[in-house]
């Protein structure tokens, strides 16, 4: 390439460049930014964000995916899960009676999510986890509602 | 359009003619006059900085789809000034080996230098405090007294970045200096005039920008280009560089004398826009085509501290938008710039111009 033409990709690129800025500086409503406090009943959460995993529930039966096989405890490297499982006397067949989430301990890897064949587990979205008294990490995540409850005698 | 808001030498005229009432014709007159506009300036100075700083980062932040400061004050507009009482409270340390006279008179320089150039400034007819027949080149040369605020830091402050630091400023403004000035003179053939005044006045019948013809925004881009090289900043901000000389000639400075610094950065930023648009954009001047009396009249109506001002910043945003956009240049390809393409450049827009203005040759001569 000649001087002039190098000279004028140059500058094309600069104005270019200079373009994207303003769009980015003209554009209020894409401000990534978000005053948090103040805006906690509105705040936008990233999709793939790691929070609290989630025992998925079919909301019309109230039914867990869940077959209690294990797979997501033997893959969490310290330990958080735990998977109580009895035997249904009518099929002879196992199912969950109780999956236990220490939530103290996990690091929110991910890994039993990765794992579960049965696409029974979720990354949630939650990020306020302060709690007063360290046992009420320990979480059912199966109770009949959906709502995971602290476990104070699963507790360690 | 009679009263002072249009007719801003009014402001003078009746600010003396109390003055004289109160004190009486003589000396006591100018003393007073001087010890206030000291006071409005010094005032301005510090308001100035403020806002220029607040709208920095407001810039900066919303470049990069962010929000910048809002937490103190509405929009975060007191940030500027809780920074400014933090550094202020700040220990005051200066180095147990470093030149103790030049150190505490560097950012001294600094700031005298910016502030100086600011009392020559037009804002509107007659608001200005120094009026001088050759008040460009003054102001030329009072910004260069800043190199020499800058070298002295880095070399009172006995520390290898900081004289790294300054030596490349140095080196940097010298240099962009020169496009600079050529730059300043090819406007200066046309307007004939050294005096802020005359330069403004040479362009009732239109800014140079348009009316010398195609001279006029090559001279406008390469004093935009030099200026900011001139101002330390981004793309040309080479005299700072956290991983190369931490924070260049003022790292060992702290406290007011760092914020001295700070200040004196970003007034100049106001005072090279303020040149620029004084030259090329006609400064209070409003937007006049030739004799198109219906025409000029209309764009009379704005009144002429807001053309200076409504100029003035525009060019800052500018400078502003180019610094959160471009990264930076190496050491050799900024003096390869100036010394292999800007300076014959402005040489080359120095003399076209000469040849317009001998022929006549650009709109509305005469």
């Amino acid at each position: 390439m000649g001087f002039f033409e190098r000279a004028t990709t140059a500058v094309g690129g600069l104005l270019q460049g200079m373009g994207i800025t303003f769009g980015h500086f003209v554009r209020f409503d894409e401000v990534i930014t978000q005053q948090y406090p103040e805006n906690r009943a509105t705040l936008k959460m990233a999709p793939r964000f790691r929070g609290k995993i989630h025992l998925l529930r079919d909301p019309a039966t109230g039914a867990y995916p869940c077959t209690a096989c294990g797979m997501c405890v033997k893959a969490c490297p310290n330990n958080s899960l735990t998977v109580k499982r009895e035997k249904d006397p009518a099929t002879n067949k196992f199912r969950l009676s109780g999956y236990y989430y220490h939530f103290e301990r996990c690091t929110l890897c991910g890994l039993c999510v990765d794992t579960c064949k049965f696409s029974a587990l979720a990354m949630g979205n939650e990020f306020e986890n302060a709690v007063l008294d360290r046992r009420t990490l320990t979480l059912r995540l199966d109770t009949p509602d959906g709502v995971p409850q602290p476990d104070l005698e699963a507790a360690s | 359009m009679d009263n002072w808001i249009w007719r801003t030498e009014k402001i003078p005229q009746a600010v003396t003619a109390w003055l004289t009432g109160l004190l009486g014709p003589g000396l006591l007159v100018d003393l007073a006059k001087m010890a206030i506009v000291a006071a409005i300036l010094a005032v301005f100075v510090s308001v100035l900085a403020l806002a220029l700083v607040w709208i920095e980062r407001k810039v900066a932040a919303h470049v990069q789809q962010r929000l910048g400061p809002m937490r103190v004050g509405p929009h975060g507009l007191l940030q500027t000034l809780a920074d400014g009482l933090k550094l202020l409270s700040k220990e005051n340390i200066t180095p147990l080996e470093a030149d103790h006279f030049v150190f505490h008179l560097a950012p001294l320089l600094c700031f005298a230098a910016t502030f100086v150039a600011l009392a020559f400034i037009p804002f509107a007819p007659d608001i200005q405090a120094v009026n001088f027949n050759v008040g460009l080149v003054f102001v030329l040369g009072i910004g260069s007294v800043g190199v020499l605020g800058i070298l002295a830091a880095g070399w009172s402050s006995n520390n290898k970045w900081s004289l790294l630091g300054a030596m490349r400023a140095g080196a940097q403004i010298i240099s962009y200096e020169l496009s600079a000035t050529l730059a300043l003179l090819s406007m200066l053939v046309f307007a004939g005039s050294l005096d802020f005044r005359g330069i403004i006045a040479s362009q009732a019948a239109g800014w140079w920008i348009w009316r010398a013809p195609l001279v006029g925004v090559v001279a406008f881009v390469i004093y935009g280009i030099a200026s900011t090289a001139e101002c330390n900043r981004t793309p040309f901000d080479l005299v700072e560089g956290e991983s190369e000389l931490t924070a260049g000639f003022h790292t060992e400075y702290t406290s007011i004398r760092f914020a001295m610094f700070f200040l004196a950065e970003f007034v100049n930023m106001f005072v090279v826009c303020a040149i620029s648009a004084t030259v090329f954009l006609g400064g209070w001047m409003p937007f006049h085509i030739g004799n198109a009396a219906a025409f000029n009249r209309i764009a009379d109506l704005i009144p002429p501290w807001i053309w200076f001002f409504g100029k003035t910043t525009a060019l800052v945003l500018t400078m502003m938008w180019v610094r959160w956009t471009f990264p930076r240049l190496r050491v050799d390809q900024l003096m390869n710039f100036e010394w292999k393409f800007l300076l014959p450049l402005a040489f080359g827009t120095l003399a076209v111009a000469s040849i317009l203005v001998t022929a006549g040759w650009y709109f509305f001569p005469g």
